[in-house]
């Protein structure tokens, strides 16, 4: 399946997905609500491995219409032919949530719960949703541009 | 001609109680493998055949309750302070600890992060700390032997009878 590797024939697979190219890796960006069915499209092209899955927090939007957003960035292998594919979605930064991925690629389980403990986004269907790096009870999301970092003396205690 | 046959000639020697005891919890000081980041390459290099560890018979455990020595190595981040207190209390006297490299000393380079505390000494005593960024094999097995004179200069009994070592 060499066709499947380039650019062209990867935005013409994804006809609703704004595709670009940086270098060799083609990015393509999903709309929201296209988001699962393009990752099972996706996998089904032979990309079985999700290789990563974060966020990147734009509280002053990106570009020229400046309207604050979180862009949800996963990467995608097809192992056989080492091609690869970035895939973004645009959430709203109130409140920012999306439809989980782990019934298309199951690695994606701790991935989420990395998104989500560090900037906040929930999965919906996730069938684990809490935090995995920071500890239990722990409030706020670190890795947002607005996060401050409290004042903390003690550790916590023994469970 | 072995040490014993040349000093002892008659195979007797005389020591105290103290000292003997304290010989044999120096040299056979067998540290629970609690490798948490980069200093745990360091640590298990120190182990491996160059350096080697188990020449002064220090050997690893991967169990508390098996282990004297609880050589902390690497970022102590709050999740995980909990469980290391958890296991130091596990570990049955006599017991020490090492805080090898900078995160587990005071923090390291992580000195304004959410997630990590300022050093292992805020949630267990610490006895020998060795700065470094990993420090290399050669400053922990310095770390090892002054924490073994350390041990051969303690008291085995407590001065105030009422007080357990840490």
């Amino acid at each position: 399946m060499a066709d499947i590797l380039d650019f062209t024939a990867l935005s013409g697979a994804f006809p609703y997905c704004e595709a670009s190219e940086l270098h060799d890796l083609t990015i393509l960006r999903v709309p929201a609500l296209r988001y699962v069915a393009f990752c099972r499209q996706l996998r089904d092209l032979g990309f079985g491995y999700l290789s990563g899955l974060t966020a990147v927090d734009w509280p002053k939007g990106r570009g020229a219409d400046g309207k604050p957003s979180i862009d949800l960035v996963g990467h995608a292998f097809r192992i056989p032919n080492h091609a690869e594919v970035q895939f973004v979605v645009s959430l709203p930064r109130e409140a920012p949530a999306i439809d989980s991925v782990t019934s298309v690629w199951p690695t994606a389980s701790w991935h989420e719960r990395e998104v989500f403990d560090m900037y906040g986004i929930t999965f919906k269907g996730h069938p684990d949703m809490r935090r995995i790096l920071t500890p239990e009870g722990f409030q706020g999301h670190p890795l947002r541009k607005d996060y401050v970092r409290s004042a903390k003396g003690e550790v916590a205690s023994i469970d | 001609m072995a040490l014993i046959d040349k000093d002892y000639p008659t195979g007797v020697f005389m020591t105290t109680v103290q000292q003997a005891c304290n010989w044999g919890r120096a040299n056979s000081l067998w540290y629970m493998l609690f490798g948490l980041a980069c200093c745990a390459i360091e640590m298990m290099a120190t182990g491996a055949s160059r350096y080697d560890l188990e020449r002064f018979g220090i050997m690893f455990r991967a169990s508390p309750r098996q282990a004297d020595l609880m050589l902390v190595t690497g970022t102590v981040t709050e999740k995980m302070a909990p469980r290391i207190r958890r296991l130091y209390d596990q570990m049955s006297e006599p017991r020490w600890v090492i805080a090898m490299g900078a995160c587990a000393c005071n923090g390291g380079p992580f000195q304004d992060s959410y997630n990590v505390v300022m050093g292992v000494d805020k949630v267990i005593p610490v006895d020998i700390y060795i700065p470094g960024c990993p420090p290399r094999p050669e400053a922990l097995v310095d770390a090892l032997l002054k924490l073994q004179e350390q041990i051969k200069g303690e008291h085995i009994q407590p001065r105030d009878p009422g007080a357990t070592r840490a």
